[in-house]
């Protein structure tokens, strides 16, 4: 692959990387409305951070413009170790954070309205006190 | 008054509670507490283990590539009279899997570090290969435990989930070499492949679920099902009605069927 195919199949993920976090503030958008709107099932894919840490795409990409500089590429370097710990952060925190913030409004997770897809789990969550089983 | 204590003390000995169950809650509750419901719940979290499993393996070996290199370890891929070599920065007497400073892309040390694009990919097709290794037999124990699973979904799932675990390695294959052309940062190709490799997992799954793919795979095996083995099933009930009929009828067997 010679560098300029190499420049722009990253150009794309980073755009797929910013979109893929676009994706996430409107799913947290919706949650807030389902909230207030006081839905009787709330569905949120679980592991949602993943999506967040694909910005280290665009963070890589960036950091091979300036690898010429030997002050940028120190920075650089710097910004991918504070990055991996965001990643590892957001990996395991968003999806947590989400869970909380539905139960301290009264909703509880349900296994058996969730929808297990080939990698990820589409969870449920119903109000406290409602049914949760597949039959409704 | 006495009379009233007597009766409140008969009834309250002779209470009963009864609960009151759908036909669909009353199964549900049975099944729940079965061991088939206990295996089901624990194949659906095996299922989502499976897309982690290549991740945590190949975490692992960044783990161990910065304890080798160091964060920013440096790799230069250059190609002599055709072959392709690993070139590392830094000093060599300071690491201990890498001793010298040249290897070829081809080395089974630079191969199960997953430097270089070679590296890389060797990775991301062993990922793919744990992934299908997984997933595949967990779809078939969830059609065995599924009272409710039928063939057509077992197919049209699996077929769904190879297709995924195919383009998600070919996307991260595209993303990781492109890594590697670009940057020196020895951890940088692994760390995109990990990292896209799970977004674009999710990702597709997102889009499977927005737009039913699975669903309507499924869908069409049923559909193409009936047509087929359904049609020729119902053809055969109904020759087999007719030659009953014109047995118990004395008509001539297999008039208007077979002549």
């Amino acid at each position: 692959m010679n560098k300029i195919t190499a420049h722009a199949t990253l150009a794309i993920a980073d755009i797929a990387s910013l979109a893929a976090c676009y994706y996430v503030y409107v799913e947290w958008e919706n949650l807030k409305r389902q909230i207030l709107t006081a839905s009787d099932i709330i569905r949120i894919q679980d592991g949602m951070g993943v999506y967040v840490a694909t910005l280290i795409v665009p963070v890589i990409h960036m950091a091979t413009f300036f690898e010429w500089q030997r002050a940028a590429k120190r920075w650089g370097n710097r910004i991918l170790i504070l990055f991996l710990f965001l990643f590892g952060f957001g990996v395991f925190t968003l999806g947590d954070i989400f869970e909380r913030k539905l139960e301290a409004v009264g909703y509880r997770y349900c296994f058996e309205k969730s929808e297990m897809m080939t990698f990820s789990e589409f969870k449920a969550y119903v109000k406290v006190g409602a049914q949760c089983s597949k039959s409704e | 008054m006495p009379n009233t204590v007597t009766i409140k003390n008969r009834l309250q000995q002779n209470s009963q509670v009864i609960d009151i169950f759908s036909v669909e809650d009353l199964i549900e509750a049975w099944e729940r507490t079965t061991s088939k419901r206990i295996a089901h719940e624990m194949s659906s979290t095996a299922r989502v283990g499976a897309n982690y499993a290549s991740a945590i393996l190949d975490s692992h070996t960044v783990v161990k590539m910065v304890k080798e290199l160091g964060v920013d370890g440096k790799v230069i891929l250059k190609t002599v009279k055709g072959r392709q070599y690993v070139v590392f920065k830094g000093y060599a007497g300071k690491r201990s899997i890498f001793t010298t400073v040249r290897y070829l892309a081809s080395n089974p040390k630079v191969v199960d570090m997953a430097i270089g694009k070679v590296g890389v990919n060797q990775s991301i097709i062993s990922g793919a290969r744990i992934t299908i290794f997984l997933v595949v037999p967990i779809n078939v124990l969830n059609y065995i435990l599924d009272d409710h699973k039928t063939m057509a979904q077992l197919i049209g799932e699996t077929a769904t989930d190879l297709v995924k675990i195919g383009v998600a390695a070919a996307v991260v294959s595209l993303l990781a070499t492109a890594t590697a052309t670009l940057t020196t940062l020895a951890a940088g190709p692994l760390v995109v492949a990990i990292v896209a490799g799970l977004a674009v997992a999710y990702g597709l799954d997102a889009l499977d679920k927005k737009f039913g793919v699975t669903n309507a795979l499924v869908k069409a095996l049923n559909d193409a099902r009936d047509k087929t083995i359904g049609e020729m099933k119902r053809q055969f009930n109904q020759v087999e009605r007719r030659l009953k009929w014109q047995v118990e009828n004395g008509e001539p067997v297999g008039q208007g069927v077979f002549y």
